[in-house]
């Protein structure tokens, strides 16, 4: 277990140490030591028994309270840690050849295994002091992949707003931390999970912790900095929305469930539903290849945190389990896409933008395998019958139906908005499918395009069988397979009037999508396109006053800065004057030194007098330390 | 473990009641760079301001007397106040008003920032005395340091800049070794209240050669504050580039908060005696140490300014034999001879002052002024007679006091390194006795150029001689202070 955590360490300090000549080794070890990761988390998942296993790492203590940094394995961080090797393991297989020939190679291959050992961290620490330590380290290698290509301006963009979004969220996240130290004095999550009392500020307690999923998992109202890092490559984008970043977040709230008091998931409900009903009106009408998928993914999340919310988070675990794989596939595959044109057009010296799909279609003669990938992933997504998503989403979809049941009134609008939701996604998965491999080839239709190299095909067609019925369960239209069994044991309720409801459902917006779409026409809304103008409010209500008080802050430093400025260079010439005059006495003073040391014991305790201050500090030290050995012996 | 919110407001409503005079400090620091900003034009004002300030927080303590006899504990266990932190913060505030005394006339350099660092010291040393916790105590610790390094260069010489410089090195190494040896002491205790029970609990239990590396190198923080081996070489070099009036606050305010805190710290860190590292001998070792660099070093001296630097290294060793003998008694005669020596110092240094100002700095340069000079040489004879500890003056009845409680002590426990110390101490008194009358055997014996009688009635004479009638007052009436200084109970 240890060996799968530590491996992406070891193959991020390889790609750090190695120097540039050799960066090629990178392609190979790099990938390497993930499968050997990845082998063994599949060994850890089917080696599984009932009682999760600890691995007990005293960490340091204070006084009387000892911390440890104890690793865990149950159920859910045993999935998660598939899903994560898994899908790591194809992004770094994929990245070899999309990102061939980048010179920052070693420095992106570093980033993408500590980002994949972070993630890893996370799902198995049982410390809450831990699990905050590697989001921490998450956000950050996500802030470096994110700006990999630190020559675009609109990258370092995207990863300093990615962190500072994320800053906000941890902000809570920590104040989180303290009420709960606070509270319950300690972060052991098997002692806090095993509480039975309710600590009196435990609502507000994980409320603030929500914050830190509200920043990483990019649900409303901070989603804004998810579409925005579509700057970074694509193999990262695919990690991230498939595997690791924004999944911490809704593993994290899986993992905490116990604690969660029911106001706490209502408020968590309500949160993921507005930002799943909100990112697919967006995703509607986006126009990049990437934007939608990104907006895709948003709304994928807030349906699994409004599950979470209804008390179904084995539900949310089973979509974000299939959601990895084909919005893994998704990514790669429009990476692919986009890869392959990018050639093209450097071949032919033509330029539009390969990833807004206006420019687009066409593609599935040119690009057969893309295609079925894209394809099968995008019904996956859609939720169409005998693909995976269908079989998760009907999960979340009866866990709904339960929780709306048994409570008030305003959840059957949260159960009306998911369907809705489901809806939408269906139309705009059918619209990118359509405006991207149907129809008349528009601008592409002079390229000379040619599949992607096999290293990336490869991962893309894994990841697309990945993306049927049968990774998760037997019986296409039952949710309760095998993988369910293990998140949820013993009987679960299930009706079949869901699947049947939920299938046509889907084939309805199917018909609908497709008489939308069919003859190519493109609808366009602003306030969607504008992802509700929530980045220009941000901008009003915070960017404005920041910088209106900074640029006050700066006239007043202005009137300083002259005085600051002289002092700054009369402190100079001072110092030269000393570092002179220092010369001198080196010289003189040695010789003094010297002749005084001869002039009895008074002239020796003053020969550590020489005037040089590293010379007092050297003799205090000294002494320090003599007498420090002197009393230990 | 959490208190509720209406008991922390409330403790700390109480806490800023007894911390007037802090709060009287930390507003005058405020008021005086206010005022440095409004009346730059009138620089008299400032030392008017600042003699204020500190009166009011002098005041304080004498309007209030009575109700410092039982130590309170102030903002959850951050300070407390005592009579025994009291006391010393009297004699702060007394050393704050001679050195307006001394500077209010010659400061004409930034004097509202001047007296703003001057404050700044002040509260620093007050909080600093009342810490119970290692935080507040690093913290009031850098403010009196912080403060220090720009007062150092007030001379707004090279030398001085220099001298501050080499302070403000110094003395971050010294913070820094200081910080390491807490956050030992808080990882192996858990707490940073070192007169808490736990505190000694969690030491006791954990017996490792740890805790002596963590007691010491936290002790190194006072050291350099009371400029005692192996923390003093940066002394002498800073009072020689300070002005006059900065030094003799150097050398009585800092000193003994450090001497103060040091005191409480120490006891907690032999954890009342019952540790199995010899604390006692630690001190007494460091107390020998400072005694014999400090007296040794200033022999040779031929600058009065460097020359009362080992002298004020040599005083630290005297003051910390009160301590060594680690009895309540012991720090009675420790607060007695701190009075005297902030008499004493400020005498010497007030003389040094006004022949500086007639342009006699080194010390071959005294040939003759006892003629010329008549009064200020009379004075600075006494003042140094008192650094030796010779009768008539209160100088004698400190050492004496100080001595004879190292004696009890060495009866007490028969431990060698007292016997050492007494030893040390009074051979090294004997040594003073060389240059400490060196400038008066210059002034009185050596004749110089002859020149007319100049004017003596000047305002710094006057106070002279009232610090000269203190002096003589303590060798006479001792019992006048000591009265006062016994109902002081030195608790934990």
């Amino acid at each position: 277990m240890l060996m799968v955590f530590l491996l992406p360490l070891v193959s991020c300090v390889i790609s750090f140490l190695l120097t540039d000549r050799y960066a090629w080794v990178i392609t190979l070890t790099a990938p390497l030591l993930q499968l050997i990761s990845m082998i063994g988390a599949l060994i850890v998942f089917f080696s599984l028994s009932a009682e999760p296993y600890t691995l007990a790492l005293p960490w340091f203590h204070i006084g009387e309270f000892i911390f440890s940094a104890n690793l865990q394995i149950n159920a859910v961080s045993a999935i998660m840690l598939v899903v994560v090797t898994v899908v790591s393991f194809l992004v770094h297989v994929y990245s070899t050849g999309y990102m061939a020939g980048d010179e920052n190679n070693r420095r992106y291959f570093a980033m993408l295994g500590f980002f994949t050992f972070s993630m890893l961290g996370i799902v198995l620490a049982d410390n809450l002091l831990l699990i905050f330590v590697f989001w921490e380290l998450v956000g950050f290698s996500s802030y470096m992949l994110i700006g990999h290509w630190n020559q675009k301006p609109a990258a370092v963009n995207a990863a300093r707003k990615a962190f500072i979004f994320n800053r906000i969220g941890d902000a809570g996240f920590l104040i989180g931390l303290m009420i709960i130290w606070a509270n319950a004095g300690t972060f052991e999550l098997r002692n806090l999970l095993l509480q039975t009392e309710v600590f009196s500020w435990q609502t507000s307690a994980t409320l603030c912790i929500f914050c830190g999923v509200i920043g990483k998992s990019a649900q409303f109202p901070l989603f804004t900095w998810l579409p925005d890092a579509m700057e970074g490559p694509t193999p990262v984008s695919a990690l991230i929305h498939a595997a690791t970043m924004v999944a911490a977040g809704v593993f994290l709230l899986s993992r905490i469930f116990a604690l969660y008091t029911p106001e706490a998931l209502d408020v968590v409900a309500l949160i993921g539903i507005i930002t799943a009903v909100l990112s697919a009106l967006s995703a509607l009408v986006q126009t990049d290849i990437k934007k939608i998928l990104a907006y895709s993914t948003i709304s994928q999340l807030g349906l699994m945190v409004t599950a979470i919310g209804a008390g179904a988070a084995d539900a949310a675990m089973l979509h974000l389990f299939t959601h990895a794989f084909f919005k893994a596939c998704l990514f790669l595959s429009a990476g692919a896409v986009i890869h392959v044109l990018h050639q093209a057009q450097q071949q032919t010296h033509t330029h539009f933008d390969v990833q807004d799909i206006r420019n687009l279609g066409g593609l599935r003669k040119k690009l057969p395998a893309t295609f079925f990938a894209f394809a099968l992933s995008g019904s996956a997504l859609a939720g169409i019958p005998f693909f995976s998503g269908f079989v998760s989403k009907d999960a979340i979809f009866t866990g709904l139906w339960n929780w709306a049941t048994m409570g008030t009134s305003w959840r059957w609008i949260v159960v009306v908005s998911a369907f809705l939701v489901s809806f939408i996604t269906v139309l705009y998965t059918f619209r990118l499918v359509w405006f991207m491999f149907m129809g008349e080839e528009k601008s592409t239709q002079a390229l000379d395009v040619t599949e992607a190299p096999l290293v990336m095909r490869l991962p893309i067609i894994i990841l697309a069988v990945a993306s049927l019925w049968f990774i998760i369960t037997i019986n296409p239209v039952d949710f309760n397979g095998w993988l369910f069994q293990i998140l949820h044991p013993g009987k679960y309720f299930h009706f079949n009037l869901m699947a049947a409801v939920s299938a046509s459902w889907v084939l309805l917006a199917l018909g609908t999508a497709h008489r939308m779409y069919r003859t190519g026409k493109n609808f366009n809304v602003k306030i969607f396109q504008r992802a509700f103008y929530l980045d220009f409010i941000y901008q009003l209500l915070f960017e404005k006053p920041v910088l209106a008080l900074a640029s006050f802050t700066d006239r007043i430093d202005r009137h300083w800065i002259d005085g600051v400025l002289h002092s700054g260079v009369y402190a100079q010439v001072t110092l030269a004057h000393i570092i002179g005059w220092f010369d001198k006495w080196i010289i003189d003073g040695s010789v003094n030194a010297v002749a005084a040391t001869s002039n009895g014991l008074g002239s020796f305790t003053r020969s550590f007098q020489g005037g040089k201050i590293q010379l007092y500090i050297f003799w205090s030290i000294f002494g320090l330390i003599i007498f420090l050995i002197w009393m230990l012996l | 473990m959490v208190q509720s919110l209406t008991e922390q407001l409330d403790s700390i409503r109480m806490g800023i009641t007894m911390c007037f005079s802090e709060v009287v400090l930390s507003t005058g620091i405020l008021l005086m760079l206010l005022g440095g900003l409004l009346f730059r034009k009138k620089p008299s004002t400032f030392p008017l301001l600042a003699f204020l300030i500190i009166l009011s927080s002098l005041l304080f303590f004498i309007v209030q007397a009575q109700q410092f006899d039982v130590p309170v504990k102030l903002f959850n266990g951050m300070l407390r106040s005592d009579d025994f932190s009291t006391y010393l913060k009297i004699l702060f505030d007394i050393a704050g008003v001679l050195t307006l005394a001394m500077s209010w006339r010659n400061q004409k350099n930034h004097p509202s920032e001047f007296y703003a660092l001057v404050l700044a010291v002040l509260l620093g040393a007050h909080l600093l005395v009342m810490s119970m916790n290692m935080l507040m105590v690093f913290i009031s610790l850098e403010l009196i340091s912080i403060s220090s390094y720009v007062l150092a260069g007030f001379a707004f010489t090279r030398k001085g800049a220099e001298g501050s410089l080499k302070y403000f090195l110094f003395g971050s190494v010294a913070s820094a070794v200081m910080v390491y040896g807490f956050s030992i002491l808080y990882g192996m205790t858990g707490t940073l209240d070192f007169s808490s029970s736990v505190f000694v609990e969690q030491l006791l239990a954990r017996n490792s050669p740890l805790v002596l590396m963590a007691g010491l190198l936290a002790t190194v923080g006072f050291l350099f504050k009371i400029s005692a081996v192996p923390m003093h070489p940066w002394a002498p070099d800073v009072y020689e580039a300070a002005p006059m009036p900065v030094i003799a606050f150097f050398s009585v305010v800092p000193k003994l908060a450090g001497i103060g805190v040091l005191t409480k710290f120490l006891l907690a860190l032999s954890l009342f005696g019952q540790s199995v590292y010899d604390w006692q001998m630690i001190i007494g070792v460091v107390a020998i140490l400072t005694l014999t660099v400090g007296n040794f070093s200033a022999l040779l001296q031929k600058n009065p300014k460097r020359l009362m630097a080992y002298s004020s290294i040599a005083q630290s060793g005297f003051l910390l034999v009160g301590v060594v003998a680690f009895m309540p008694q012991g720090v009675q005669f420790m607060l007695f001879y701190a009075t005297v020596y902030l008499i004493m110092n400020f005498l010497v240094f007030i003389s040094l002052q006004y022949f500086e100002s007639k342009g006699i700095k080194s010390i071959e340069e005294f040939s003759g002024t006892g003629v010329q000079f008549i009064w200020s040489s009379v004075f600075l004879l006494i003042g140094m007679v008192a650094l030796t500890g010779l009768p008539p003056t209160g100088g004698f009845t400190g050492k004496l006091f100080v001595f004879s409680s190292l004696w009890e002590a060495y009866q007490l426990s028969e431990k060698p390194v007292l016997l050492w110390l007494l030893v040390f101490g009074l051979l090294n008194t004997v040594v003073s006795l060389f240059y400490y009358l060196r400038i008066p055997y210059y002034a009185f014996i050596k004749s110089g150029d002859s020149q007319e009688r100049q004017n003596f009635l000047t305002p710094e004479n006057l106070l002279s001689l009232v610090l000269v009638i203190l002096i003589l007052a303590l060798f006479f009436l001792p019992g006048m202070l000591m009265g006062w200084i016994n109902k002081i109970t030195f608790v934990l």
